[in-house]
């Protein structure tokens, strides 16, 4: 038990390196293209792509495997105004419904993402099988997340999210 | 039988309210409508995969996470607080004054409001309540409040998420944000004073004019931002969504440079909270782009704009029940779903109405950010609440009068639409 | 009896005029035994996408641009390329020839959906701030000039000789204005109607591009209608081409009027020089790579 905790532990820590990797190559893209148009008069295509991909994949990958529940936006007016008891209710139902709803609509979605083989992004020419793939592993994490929460709500304690005090996360607002 | 649509409302506001995740609820209820109408349920993963894919202005938000969050590691927040206590503690409330001018300043260098509020909060607070000066259920108030400016003035965040859904130019909007924004500040600059001048409020050490010059050469780099990236936007340097990464860049630079308090953990820090609140807001769009697909299947903009029109309001009567609708879902949904979820909704409404969608962008953003600080649901009281440790009564007991403030301010940019567009029309805007 | 659904998809907005005659001309005169559902402002599927949702059969019809069929039959690219037409009178008679047979049979064949129509709309001119008249390829180097974002659009501003520079739609008045390009290459409807014309001093029809749309449906569709039904649609869908080229060509001869009014010259280049310069580039270019043989000498010719 203590292994697995430490092999998932430095995993997360892997992802978390690749998140933050993604962000920083869109940064540098950006720059990039601002000094070669107009600082050297060159206009190039590829960042913008690029800067779209990495933008697309941090968010399904980050969210797979990165943001913790704690985080997510969520409408907490109810959730947490409840005892513990009536918020493990509520993980069980919410948990459940997430993960029948995304594991049932996995080979759909899949249909679509290989049938997008044939056509390629305009300026790498990557197929967009590479660029969408990345909603499989997302999809399942929502489904493993939505069983675990269910599966805690059952056995264990209601999870204590509360925006109140992750507040300082939504820096969006 | 009850319609499939109506089954994934009813779906989506359940899932909701029981505290799933917002984003994977209306991705989760978009599916269960196709399955339901007996549609291919890879539309939904389409729309949604397409949707982020294909949306330009949409990079501009993680870098202007990024720029916020850089800015809050440095020292930035100390020197600014400096120059606005040398420029406006002299005065009565004095602390409450630099509160709204520090708030001022920073709202010029990042887009989210709760940015501001996390890296001015702190600091600002301590020096608000030491020696007891001021309550610290009245600091975390007006912290809370002056943090609504953030958006208002550019950078924004939430505008950038309005010009996605509305199609509006992010330059224009940009610029539409300016003089609300002072408004709001100048607004609550005058209630500080009339609780100063109630409770009696001290001013705060004088500093010496002779030290002001030097204190604003310190603060200079930092005040330069908001030049540079209008002066780049409008200088056809940069489009605004590179004009973020520019903020970035630029707030590092004078970080590491100047100020010298980053490291490269501070920065990596950054990053991954940065691309970790991306993640999170990013499923948000996602969520609403893929519900975007049934609503627009089922008409629904154009039906309520229709229904709307049954009741033949008055440009007047349509802002007003338009600004309490906004309000009321402030007190419990987050900015940035009034915007992506609600807004695209009620578009066709407002272009029915002969209402200036630039105009309305600035309505709009005012409310969410009002929502921020009004109760049950309040990122801005819960950031300053956990700062202070007052609960989150006594903070909305002070808070009210700056509510009242900023309503005053709301009513004029609601009703002087000259007002909002005077400087996009200075800049070239056409309506 | 049941009628039969026609799912359509449009990036146009829903009162643009286009998207008025569109419901007129075809919409409305499919009849009865139709019911025809559009959707405008890309608002069910996004721009580009929707040959895919046609093949995947979650939309029936679409509006579509040459660029979008690219991918997956890369010979379309021919029909892209700039100065092809001479004026809209040429490109009418080119696609109301029998010249594309084989480009159509081979859409048909790997992309699975068919052309109905291709509705005029509108041609692509250049306008800017200068002090002289722009005549030959020769006189736009150094131009900075505003193509849409994309490769293939911003190669067309390189082959005709200018700096091409990628700026959103949205920015091109202001970029104008403060003089971070010099010209931008829309026709006289976006010229007038996003008042750029305030911004320029010329404007010279080049007509590099006259642009037509693929009024496509998908082809499991059209199998699945009877002979009467298809021809119903194509008669409607002809009926929409030649109601929108009649109301483009209309509002380019008006609003080159008020645009010349505002006090923008107005004037022809050599578009020869032009013409002759540009296919050179392309026909030398990685663009022509997928040129079916001989087929722009044919269409060419059909301009003698
Ligand atoms: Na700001
Ligand atoms: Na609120």
């Amino acid at each position: 038990m203590g292994r697995l905790q430490n092999t998932l532990g430095w995993l997360g820590r892997r992802a978390e390196n690749v998140l933050a990797l993604m962000l920083f190559s869109m940064f540098v893209a950006f720059l990039l293209q601002i000094v070669f148009r107009y600082f050297l008069n060159l206009p190039v295509g590829w960042t913008v792509e690029w800067v779209t991909i990495a933008w697309l994949w941090g968010i399904l990958f980050g969210y797979a495997f990165v943001v913790r529940e704690a985080e997510v936006i969520r409408l907490d007016v109810l959730y947490s105004g409840l005892p513990p008891k009536g918020r493990r209710v509520l993980d069980v139902i919410t948990g459940l419904t997430l993960a029948a709803v995304f594991l049932y609509t996995i080979p759909a979605s899949w249909d679509y993402i290989s049938f997008m083989m044939r056509e390629r992004t305009a300026y790498m020419r990557i197929p967009f099988f590479w660029v969408f793939v990345i909603y499989i592993p997302f999809a399942l994490s929502v489904v493993v997340r939505g069983l675990i929460s269910a599966w805690v709500g059952i056995t264990g304690a209601g999870a204590k999210l509360t925006t109140a005090q992750q507040a300082e996360t939504h820096d969006y607002d | 039988m009850i319609d499939p649509f109506t089954l994934t409302l009813i779906l989506i506001a359940v899932l909701a309210i029981m505290g799933a995740s917002v984003g994977l609820s209306m991705i989760a209820g978009s599916f269960v409508y196709l399955i339901l109408k007996g549609f291919d349920p890879s539309i939904a993963s389409e729309t949604m995969l397409q949707g982020l894919f294909n949306n330009y202005t949409l990079l501009a938000i993680p870098l202007f996470i990024l720029a916020a969050d850089i800015m809050n590691i440095g020292s930035l927040a100390d020197r600014l607080l400096r120059f606005a206590q040398a420029l406006v503690g002299r005065y009565r409330g004095g602390l409450g004054h630099v509160n709204v001018v520090s708030s001022l300043i920073f709202s010029g260098m990042s887009g989210s409001a709760v940015a501001d509020a996390v890296g001015m909060g702190k600091i600002i607070i301590n020096m608000m309540t030491r020696d007891g000066k001021y309550t610290a259920s009245y600091a975390a108030a007006i912290t809370a409040a002056t943090a609504t400016v953030g958006p208002i003035i550019p950078p924004s965040i939430p505008m950038v998420l309005y010009a996605i859904v509305s199609d509006q130019s992010v330059g224009f909007l940009f610029a539409a944000g300016m003089l609300p924004g002072l408004l709001m500040a100048f607004s609550m600059a005058v209630m500080n004073y009339i609780m100063a001048r109630k409770h009696n409020f001290p001013v705060d050490e004088i500093v010496p004019l002779r030290e002001l010059p030097g204190i604003t050469w310190r603060a200079l780099p930092a005040l330069m931002l908001p030049v540079i990236l209008l002066g780049g936007i409008y200088g056809g340097i940069m489009t605004p969504t590179e004009a973020a990464a520019v903020a970035a860049f630029y707030a590092l630079i004078i970080s590491v440079t100047i100020y010298r308090s980053v490291s490269f953990q501070d920065f990596y820090k950054a990053l991954l909270g940065s691309a970790r609140s991306t993640a999170n807001v990013g499923i948000l769009v996602a969520g609403a782009i893929t519900f975007n697909y049934v609503i627009t299947r089922e008409n629904l903009p154009l039906t309520i704009a229709e229904m709307l029109s049954h009741y033949e309001l008055s440009r007047v009567g349509f802002l007003i029940v338009i600004n309490l609708l906004l309000l009321a879902l402030g007190m419990v949904l987050e900015g940035g779903a009034i915007l992506l979820i609600i807004v695209p909704i009620l578009i066709p409404s407002v272009q029915a109405m002969g209402i200036d969608l630039l105009h309305f962008g600035v309505i709009v953003v005012v409310n969410t950010m009002i929502g921020l600080i009004t109760p049950p649901y309040g990122l801005l009281l819960f950031i300053t609440a956990n700062i202070t440790n007052q609960p989150i009564g006594r903070i909305i007991r002070d808070i009210w009068p700056f509510i009242l403030a900023l309503m005053v301010a709301l009513i004029i940019i609601t009703f002087v639409p000259d007002f909002v567009l005077f400087l996009p029309r200075l800049l070239g805007y056409q309506g | 009896q049941d009628k039969v659904t026609l799912i359509y998809s449009d990036t146009v907005a829903e009162n643009d005029p286009r998207s008025v005659i569109l419901k007129e001309s075809f919409g409305a005169c499919l009849g009865d035994e139709f019911d025809f559902q559009p959707y405008f402002g890309a608002t069910l599927f996004k721009q580009g996408t929707e040959m895919n949702a046609m093949q995947r059969g979650n939309l029936d019809m679409g509006n579509l641009a040459i660029f979008d069929f690219y991918n997956q039959v890369p010979s379309t690219s021919v029909l892209g390329t700039p100065f092809l037409f001479r004026d809209y009178d040429h490109m009418r008679a080119v696609y109301d020839s029998d010249v594309l047979k084989d480009l159509e049979a081979e859409i048909e064949a790997k992309a699975e959906v068919k052309i109905l129509a291709y509705p005029y709309i509108g041609a692509r001119h250049i306008g800017y701030k200068g002090d002289k008249e722009v005549m030959t390829p020769e006189d736009l180097k150094g131009m900075k000039l505003r193509m849409p974002p994309g490769e293939g659009w911003q190669f067309i501003g390189t082959a005709m000789g200018a700096t091409p520079v990628p700026v959103p739609f949205t920015e091109v008045y202001t970029a104008m204005q403060t003089g971070a390009i010099d010209g931008q290459d829309n026709g006289f409807p976006a010229t007038y109607s996003m008042k750029f014309y305030e911004v320029m001093t010329h404007m010279g029809t080049t007509a590099h591009v006259i642009a037509a749309n693929e009024f496509t449906i998908g082809l499991d569709k059209w199998n699945s209608l009877t002979e009467s039904q298809q021809t119903k649609v194509q008669g409607c869908a002809d009926n929409f081409e030649a109601d929108l080229d009649a109301e483009t060509l209309r509002l380019e001869t008006e609003l080159r009027a008020k645009i010349e009014e505002a006090g923008v010259d107005v004037y022809m280049p050599d578009n020869a020089a032009f013409q002759k310069h540009v296919l050179g580039v392309y026909a030398d270019s990685k663009f022509s790579a997928d040129w079916p043989e001989g087929l722009v000498d044919a269409i060419v010719a059909i301009g003698q």
